[in-house]
């Protein structure tokens, strides 16, 4: 599989691979975790949504990261650079999106990971730019990208299908704002 | 450009089965949006737009990346024209792949899609041999059912699939022409 593995002080991001799938999927039949990041999910939508992801990093060269624990080698979640249909498609920017499984959060594993990944689109993808689209119940979320220093940029979008369940708001920040800021 | 994935390079009289490389995307785009197309090859019968068409293509190479085989990207030799997709298809639910394939309206009528399907088949046959090959066809569409019958397929179930009536068609190994 195409692209990088990126470490951090306690993850490890790398491209979605088959292995990954039964823990994706269990992932999918979480109800509080699915609930804002397109719903409960059966096996088989499951393995399109990691399919998608697979093949984002084929037609892109970046798609998001599956995320796994350096301690224990635990796969627990997926997030990172995210634009399906590409420039001319129908997203509304260049996004770092992220979702990990209910055993992983509150534990700053989000932050850590979706750092690393901004960083490394700013960096290694030329993005001068970057958003989040996110649920305005999701209040977790919203926290994560406030402290990730992205602030609300547009309210009540609606993204694309099959992503069109429910509407978004987007957060974001400019390159040179993330970069000015002290981390 | 260089092909975005790896897979095996099938070569037929006139046709070419490989892998898929950025030059693909835009005529892979267009096929998905005519409506003779689609109707029978999208899961709401309808074209697709250019992003719900970008996704099944995503869906597709995301196929080869966690599956290993896949829809392959097939070339027409004398043109080098990408005319469509032919290969395994077997997404996580399946009890065994489906032989799919899909050719844009310019190159119907030509017996491209029997070619393809045949090589396709091969392929499958002897790189993952499954026992048998299955192929989902909608109940209208007459032209599909027609190249399953001369693949070899016989129609052995109905289902609802898709949203829509299908007929499941199924081949044997050891009744796939060769």
């Amino acid at each position: 599989m195409n692209g990088p593995t990126l470490t951090t002080a306690r993850l490890i991001l790398r491209p979605p691979t088959h292995a990954d799938f039964d823990d994706y999927a269990q992932m999918g039949a979480e109800e509080e975790t699915m609930r804002f990041i397109g719903g409960l999910a059966p096996r088989d939508a499951s393995w399109r949504a990691m399919a998608s992801l697979a093949g984002s990093w084929a037609l892109l060269g970046y798609g998001m990261f599956s995320v796994l624990r350096r301690d224990t080698g635990e796969w627990i979640g997926r997030l990172g650079p995210w634009r399906p249909g590409g420039k001319e498609g129908g997203w509304p920017g260049d996004e770092v999106g992220w979702g990990l499984k209910a055993s992983a959060m509150g534990q700053g594993f989000a932050q850590e990971g979706a750092s690393a990944a901004i960083d490394w689109a700013f960096d290694t993808l030329g993005w001068e730019h970057v958003i989040h689209c996110i649920d305005k119940k999701n209040a977790p979320s919203i926290a994560l990208a406030e402290r990730l220093g992205s602030t609300l940029e547009r309210e009540d979008l609606t993204l694309p299908a099959p992503f069109d369940a429910h509407k978004v708001d987007i957060y974001g920040q400019s390159k040179a704002a993330w970069r000015a800021r002290a981390r | 450009m260089g092909a975005l994935h790896t897979a095996p390079r099938l070569e037929t009289e006139r046709l070419i089965l490989r892998a898929w490389r950025a030059e693909d995307v835009e005529p892979f785009i267009a096929m998905m949006a005519e409506p003779e197309v689609a109707a029978f090859l999208t899961t709401t019968q309808q074209p697709l737009d250019r992003q719900a068409a970008w996704s099944a293509l995503a869906l597709i190479l995301g196929h080869w990346a966690l599956r290993g085989h896949g829809l392959f990207a097939v070339e027409e030799k004398q043109t080098g024209a990408f005319i469509g997709r032919f290969g395994a298809w077997a997404p996580e639910g399946r009890a065994e792949p489906e032989l799919g394939w899909g050719l844009a309206r310019a190159a119907w009528g030509k017996g491209y899609a029997v070619e393809a399907a045949r090589a396709a088949g091969d392929w499958i046959f002897a790189a993952l041999a499954p026992p048998r090959l299955s192929s989902f066809i909608h109940a209208a569409n007459a032209r599909s059912q027609a190249l399953a019958a001369r693949l070899g397929f016989r129609a052995e179930a109905e289902t609802y699939h898709a949203g829509a009536p299908h007929q499941i068609w199924r081949v044997a190994k050891a009744d796939w022409p060769r």
